[in-house]
């Protein structure tokens, strides 16, 4: 049997364990930039407020009901998703972490599953403070469509689906967008095709499935009959590219600020590739125009470059991103949000030498960044870095409401009085 | 102004080897010593006296605890009518008290109306002695 366990509204949550004058009051996460609606409170969700909402247009309902706004703090949410999967770890012997807030947990032929999930509850309850569902069935999907059932309708947040009589009524009840591997591409189409639930989907051949969902929603199909395609990846592998972005406090045309926001991105990206120990062959940049604006249409404007020789050298990766971006900057429009995405990863040693490559200036270079992230472990982030990146000012990410770094600086732990 | 920075440590390859290499040992650890759950562990700042005699002062740092179940005695971080409270937990005859650990000794009977939950158990007490 497999289970999903998903902290319920995890960052509005994070925000409540420290706030408990918020305890049963409406509550909502924003995004990066304190642009949409990224979490939302149980009392928020009943307001009718979607996920991704702009946080603009709800400005209104927002002081009528005294909903309470945070910016993202994804210091503290990560450091309680770290105490979630340690508490997990510890207790279970399979598991997947999945997501911040999600992990999978394969329980093997146990019999006391219920008992075992509510325990689970209670302790990452107690420890954390973190309210969390388990949802549980025979596959990984299925776990999926248990939880989301276990968070509306099971009062102790546990939902175990054995038998096919269950398993049919729930998926019965499923909309087809809302299962797992589906997504809104696929749904679109489904709806078109009178496929409105998980259930009518599996009524349909496995021909006419691998014909229009290629064989990964064959797969999803298998699972929703409940035969097991997906297995937990119980070991974490190496990320397989590294994304990294931010949208302006400000739409900009400024092509410095642009180019200061590629470089630092750029710099972070090659970091965290050498603390992977790996090295990338192709890099993407792109910048995008505000979508919610009518004035300016929307352009999503991107480029690639293979590189000759795999590499994880700041100034390499920063130099190939900006050749990028002189070409795909077109001054006349004003961007929104800018980014950079490294692939095509391989481990340092087992990346073959290039016929042409200079070997001895390799092996200087690799010295000077290992000294780099050295010098940057030991006397803070970013004290070492190139002079085409921003310095702190350049760029001010929105963030009115940003609560304390709790648990993990000194200056911003939980202060009581007594 | 320069700071030493302290960069690997080669060994050496020429003279004698240390007799203590194979004794070597990590320093103490802070962690160690005041936390036994990490996962479940916070650290919290105080203001205010009404806990001196049980020797908590403005500014001191409290370890909290929160996988522990509160005892009889136990000074506890409970959540009282939603504010923070940091109090001594007497427990008798199924009845819960809170108690200010100072001069006026304020004791509280919890009641069915009062919105009341621990937070988690104190255990160790951060105290600078000269501030």
């Amino acid at each position: 049997m497999i289970a999903l366990l998903d902290c319920n509204n995890f960052y509005a949550s994070c925000e409540r364990v420290f706030r408990p004058d918020l305890m049963k009051k409406p509550i909502i996460v924003l995004s990066n930039n304190d642009g949409c609606v990224i979490a939302r409170s149980d009392e928020v969700k009943k307001m009718g407020v979607k996920m991704g909402t702009p946080v603009f247009k709800i400005r209104n309902l927002i002081s009528e009901n005294d909903i309470s706004v945070f910016s993202s703090n994804f210091t503290l949410y990560g450091d309680i998703s770290n105490r979630i999967m340690k508490i997990l770890q510890n207790t279970v012997l399979n598991l997947e972490i999945y997501s911040i807030d999600e992990a999978f947990i394969d329980f093997m032929h146990k019999s006391d599953i219920e008992y075992e999930s509510l325990n689970l509850i209670s302790k990452i309850m107690q420890w954390t403070g973190i309210p969390v569902s388990i949802g549980i069935s025979t596959t990984k999907t299925l776990s999926k469509i248990a939880n989301h059932f276990a968070k509306k309708i099971a009062r102790n947040n546990v939902l175990f689906l054995d038998t096919e009589k269950i398993i049919d009524f729930y998926i019965k009840k499923i909309d087809i967008q809302n299962v797992w591997g589906i997504g809104y591409r696929y749904s679109k189409f489904l709806y078109d095709k009178g496929i409105y639930t998980a259930y009518d989907l599996t009524k349909k051949n496995d021909k006419w499935i691998l014909d229009n969902m290629s064989i990964n929603g064959l797969k999803t199909v298998y699972e929703l009959r409940g035969i097991k395609c997906f297995e937990l990846q119980t070991s974490e592998l190496p990320k397989k590219n590294i994304r990294n972005s931010r949208t302006f406090s400000r739409d900009t045309n400024d092509y410095n600020k642009i180019k200061k926001a590629i470089s630092s991105f750029a710099a972070k990206a090659a970091e965290k590739l050498r603390a992977q120990k790996c090295v990338a062959s192709t890099i993407s940049v792109f910048i995008n125009t505000n979508k919610f604006k009518s004035t300016n249409q929307n352009y999503k404007l991107n480029g690639r470059i293979n590189l000759e020789f795999s590499t994880n050298d700041t100034s390499v990766i920063i130099s190939e991103a900006l050749k990028i971006l002189d070409e795909i900057y077109i001054p006349e429009y004003f961007y929104k949000q800018a980014g950079i995405i490294i692939s095509d990863f391989s481990v340092v040693n087992q990346n073959q030498l290039g016929l042409f490559e200079d070997v001895s200036k390799k092996i200087k270079r690799e010295k000077l960044m290992f000294s780099l992230d050295y010098i940057n472990s030991i006397i803070g982030n970013e004290s070492v870095k190139l002079a085409c990146e921003e310095f702190e000012n350049d760029w001010r990410v929105n963030q009115n409401n940003l609560s304390p770094a709790y648990t993990t600086r000194w200056k911003e732990i939980l202060s009581v009085n007594i | 102004m320069y700071s030493k920075i302290p960069f690997l440590k080669f060994t050496a390859h020429a003279g004698f080897p240390s007799p203590a290499e194979d004794f070597l040992e990590p320093g103490l650890n802070l962690n160690q010593y005041l936390i036994q759950n990490s996962a479940a562990t916070f650290c919290v700042k105080v203001k205010g006296d009404s806990m001196v005699g049980s020797k908590i002062t403005t500014g001191d740092i409290l370890i909290v605890d929160r996988s522990l179940s509160p005892q009889n005695q136990n000074i506890i971080l409970a959540i009282l009518n939603g504010n923070f409270v940091v109090k001594k937990l007497l427990i008798s005859n199924n009845d819960f008290y809170l108690l200010s650990d100072n001069k006026y000794a304020n004791k509280i009977k919890i009641n069915s109306e009062m919105e009341f939950y621990v937070w988690g158990v104190v255990t160790y007490v951060i105290h600078k002695l000269s501030k």
